[in-house]
């Protein structure tokens, strides 16, 4: 704790925010938030594995460098061509495209603004309706979150009117550029109003002479009576990215949610945190996953879904293949409150280990406090099942392709969730790419 | 539903049926902590140097150690300074045979349907009498003597065989492992000592009662046994204890070693006063219990019926350490009222080809709070190990809860874990169809979680299994959900 106070990115932080400039420049209205969420930060500091949330996860060694707060440059170039790698071939969406954190409406392409509100944070930080989004109970001692909160300037705001169901998904492409190593603090905000429906998939791409980034987001929704939201997040990135996202969502009434979350190799540190608040009765929520660890990366997932209400259904599959020297962690809570009666709650959790150098830690974790509910887990660790190989190589089918095909059979429990034919297609041919050379290696 | 509200005010109401004061004169030690106790302790029993080092050791380790915090229940504050550390009865004479013993003794074990006095028709069960600390009476030592095997208390076994006691006592659970094992190596008073030599097969169950007596008397008891190469033993550990109006520690330290080929099973039934409905008084079952298979082929298996006490907090641990060494942890944990139940196991696949099955069913109802915090560890030597967990809960009324925390790590990708747990609540169709078929709701919830609970309940030894049974029976009897 002592060390972890006294680390020079520690220090340059705090530096900061004292120094910042009080009042207009830090938004009049927020600035008592921020300065709580300073003050829980400044007497915390970064989190340690001494917290049972960051056990398995070392922030230490990814936080020895300092980082530059301030944005340098952009290769106009680069951005085009970074935009038309990002895009997911064959898919029919709209494009939303953020440098920085910052909307780029030249470069992005919107449906109508009776269709979708997208607005700068900025444009809507100081005002009366913003203020209920900003408090969040669930993290009010999450010091990444109040971190991100003391900092933030950018992001983007997406609306979606009542009664709209919008025609195409929104690609949400995030471009930072980095020509030293950099800290970003993006916040976004998705509103959801009654009955309308969408579906939103976000990716990021680094620019700039790979120097490391770290990445602190926070995005929260809120989906509202009999609404409906599908969130994909790809997370393939480059190696010198450490992503840190907590991603919170509040559903109302006879809402559904799905989230989609993709993790691939490459960024050599991934936390997400996903944390869901059933706020009304007869809600669906599906929270599916698919994490794809390699090389040294970390890949930790943890989510969490409060039942509050009676009649809510929560689904949560999680699927992981560890290769190298990959480590996953992922820990999955639900809690059912006592008013949550009826409440359906499934979480399964199962992981492939490829290699002998790989680990995982997993934590399902239940807390139910009303009985008339149906709540399980599962949980396994293993590796290919020597029958089902033998049975396919018996069949003529190469090792490699057997191989190939069980690991597609593995994860079809989530894939074939996925009703977009053209992400579904993306993901996989991305997940498989990666996993070519690895899985002719394995003997 | 006002018929399921009078069931559950009923068994809300039920009064602790082993509540009892026995009044036989006790020899106390003043009541407070510090190195003059633990001396006083070890002087009391005409213990060598050795052991009175390692209880200051002990007890230098306790006074480090912080409360933990990481628990699921709030944890009530312990006034180590107000709790006396020694009892023993003052009859300190060894007896040859029942009729010797105190009537009142007697008596106490009677209510308590201990098979003392029916040894010779429950032929097999060998008791070794723990009342308040000072091992009274042991039976059929002579026949176990024949075959070598040791079965006496912790203090003759440390003037009989220190060699044994030097060579393991505290090599499983050091002193430092945690604040209350630490303090039990400091103040402990007596407890069980088992071993058995190479080759034998232990022909009947070994049985200890604990029996916490005087008021205001922690139990420290150390149990040790040891089972050397290709020998087997099962142990039964039962308890129930007198009513009380305050809060009673109990933290015990259980340590097993089972080196090549040997199998110990070890039993327990804990029926301890929980506390009243208010959640008044009860004990608090603070218990490190942990056993290694030193050698290939061991196996240790936990079976624990957790009926009482008004706190339970306990992980008993297996270290697969030998090669094709397995491990089993069976549990029910019933809480009822008030109580909390913080329990699971640890299970450390340290060799290849180790093997462990963990089932874990817990029954809360009233206010209870059940929780299975394990832990499945393979480390990366442990090629082809295998684990198998199923943890399941019932809960029986909206005021309770459920909870399971486990901990899955992997560090061996040839290893291969399972996890699964489930909660839900007794079926109404379940209980309609026994209804049906004449069984009134009172037996169908009974037969229900009897069954719910046989996976478990079918480890037990014949003897505990029908205790183990009733227990349930009772502690739940009238609880339509």
């Amino acid at each position: 704790m002592v060390n972890q106070l006294t680390t020079p990115f520690y220090n340059q932080l705090i530096a900061e925010f004292e120094n910042a400039p009080k009042g207009e420049n830090t938004n009049g209205d927020l600035s008592k938030s921020r300065e709580n969420a300073f003050e829980l930060f400044k007497a915390k500091g970064f989190p340690t594995s001494k917290d049972e949330d960051w056990k398995f996860t070392n922030l230490t060694p990814f936080l020895t460098d300092t980082f530059s707060l301030t944005t340098g440059d952009t290769n106009q170039q680069e951005v085009k061509e970074a935009i038309t790698a990002a895009t997911i071939p064959g898919l029919d969406a709209w494009l939303l495209v953020l440098l920085n954190g910052q909307i780029q409406f030249d470069l992005s392409v919107l449906p109508e603004a009776d269709q979708l509100t997208v607005l700068p944070l900025e444009s809507v930080i100081n005002t009366e309706s913003y203020k209920n989004y900003i408090t969040c109970k669930e993290a009010e001692s999450n010091r990444m979150y109040a971190l991100n909160t003391a900092f933030f300037t950018d992001g983007y705001f997406l609306e979606v009117p009542k009664n709209v169901v919008l025609d195409k998904p929104v690609q949400i492409i995030h471009l930072y550029t980095a020509t030293e190593n950099m800290l970003f603090q993006p916040r976004h905000l998705i509103v959801v109003n009654e009955s309308a429906k969408a579906e939103l998939i976000d990716s990021a791409v680094t620019l700039g002479n790979a120097q490391r980034v770290l990445m602190n987001s926070v995005t929260q929704v809120t989906v509202k009576e009999n609404a409906n939201l599908i969130q994909y997040v790809i997370q393939d990135n480059a190696a010198e990215d450490r992503l840190i996202n907590y991603n919170h969502i509040t559903q109302e009434r006879n809402s559904r949610y799905d989230n989609f979350m993709f993790n691939l190799p490459g960024a050599e540190l991934i936390r997400n945190n996903l944390e869901v608040v059933l706020n009304g009765s007869a809600t669906e929520t599906h929270l599916l996953g698919l994490y794809l660890v390699a090389g040294h990366q970390l890949t930790d997932n943890h989510t969490a879904i409060h039942h509050r209400f009676p009649h809510c259904d929560s689904n949560e599959i999680y699927k992981g293949v560890l290769l190298d020297k990959g480590k996953a962690v992922f820990n999955g809570k639900v809690f059912v409150e006592r008013p949550a009666q009826k409440t359906n709650a499934f979480q399964q959790n199962n992981n492939l280990l490829l290699s002998d150098k790989a680990q995982v830690f997993a934590k399902p974790q239940l807390e139910i406090f009303a009985d008339d509910v149906k709540c399980s887990h599962g949980c396994t660790v293993g590796q290919f099942d020597p029958e089902s190989l033998f049975y396919l190589r018996s069949r003529g089918i190469s090792e490699e392709s057997s191989r190939k095909l069980l690991v597609e059979a593995f994860m079809f429990d989530v894939t074939q969730k996925i009703e977009n034919e053209a992400i579904k297609d993306f993901v996989q041919s991305l997940i498989y790419k990666r996993m070519e050379n690895s899985l002719a290696t394995i003997i | 539903m006002e018929k399921d509200d009078l069931m559950l005010e009923q068994l809300a109401n039920r009064e602790y049926e082993f509540g009892f004061v026995t009044a036989i004169d006790m020899d106390i030690s003043e009541i407070g902590l510090n190195e003059d106790t633990v001396r006083f302790i070890s002087a009391k029993k005409n213990e060598p140097q050795w052991l009175l080092d390692w209880r200051m050791k002990g007890f230098k380790a306790f006074q480090k150690q912080e409360m933990p915090q990481w628990q699921n229940f709030k944890m009530p504050e312990i006034d180590f300074q107000s709790i006396s550390y020694y009892a023993a009865p003052k009859q300190q004479a060894k007896y040859a045979s029942l009729d010797e013993v105190d009537p009142e003794l007697l008596r106490t074990f009677e209510k308590l349907g201990i098979p003392m006095s029916e040894q010779k028709h429950l032929a097999g069960v060998a008791v070794d009498v723990v009342f308040d600390s000072v091992s009274v009476t042991t039976t059929y030592k002579k026949h176990l003597n024949e075959l070598g095997i040791i079965f006496c208390s912790i203090s003759d076994a440390v003037k009989e065989h220190p060699e044994l006691i030097q060579k393991y006592l505290g090599s499983v659970v050091p002193h430092t492992d945690n604040v209350f094992a630490s303090l039990n190596t400091a103040v402990f008073s007596d407890g069980s000592f088992v071993y058995i030599p190479k080759g034998v097969r232990c022909p009947m169950e070994l049985s200890t009662y604990f029996r916490i007596n005087a008021e205001n008397t922690g139990q420290f008891e150390r149990t040790l046994i040891i089972a050397d190469e290709d020998s087997y033993v099962s142990y039964l550990e039962g308890c129930t204890a007198p009513m009380r109006d305050e809060n009673q520690l109990h933290a015990a330290v259980v340590e097993l070693i089972a080196m090549k080929g040997a199998e110990i099973k070890y039993s327990t039934v804990q029926n301890w006063y929980p506390g009243d409905k208010e959640g008044k008084g009860g004990i608090f079952n603070f218990v490190t219990k942990r056993g290694a298979c030193r050698g290939e082929r061991a196996k240790i298996s936990w079976t624990q019926v957790e009926t009482g006490s008004a706190i339970t907090w306990k992980y008993p641990s297996i270290l697969l350490q030998g090669d094709y060494s397995s491990g089993e942890f069976y549990s029910v944990a019933v809480t009822n009222n008030m109580q909390i139940a913080d329990t699971g196991t640890k299970i450390y696949h340290l060799g290849a080809h180790t093997k462990s099955r963990i089932i874990s069913k817990g029954i809360s109802a009233g206010k209870g709070q059940n929780s299975y915090r394990g832990l499945v560890q393979m480390g990366p030597k442990a090629a082809y190990a295998r684990n198998f967990t199923q943890c399941d809960s019932l809960l029986i009324g909206d005021l309770c809860g459920a909870h399971t925390f486990p901990y899955i790590e992997s560090k061996n990708n040839t290893a291969t874990i399972e996890h699964e747990a489930t909660t839900s609540k007794i079926g109404e169709d379940q209980v309609f169809y026994l209804n049906q078929r004449g069984i009134d709701a009172e037996q169908a919830i009974a037969l229900i979680v009897n069954g719910y609970a046989k996976d478990v309940l079918n480890q037990l030894p014949m003897e505990f299994a029908v205790e183990a049974q009733k227990l349930l029976s009772l502690t739940l009897e009238g609880s339509v959900g």
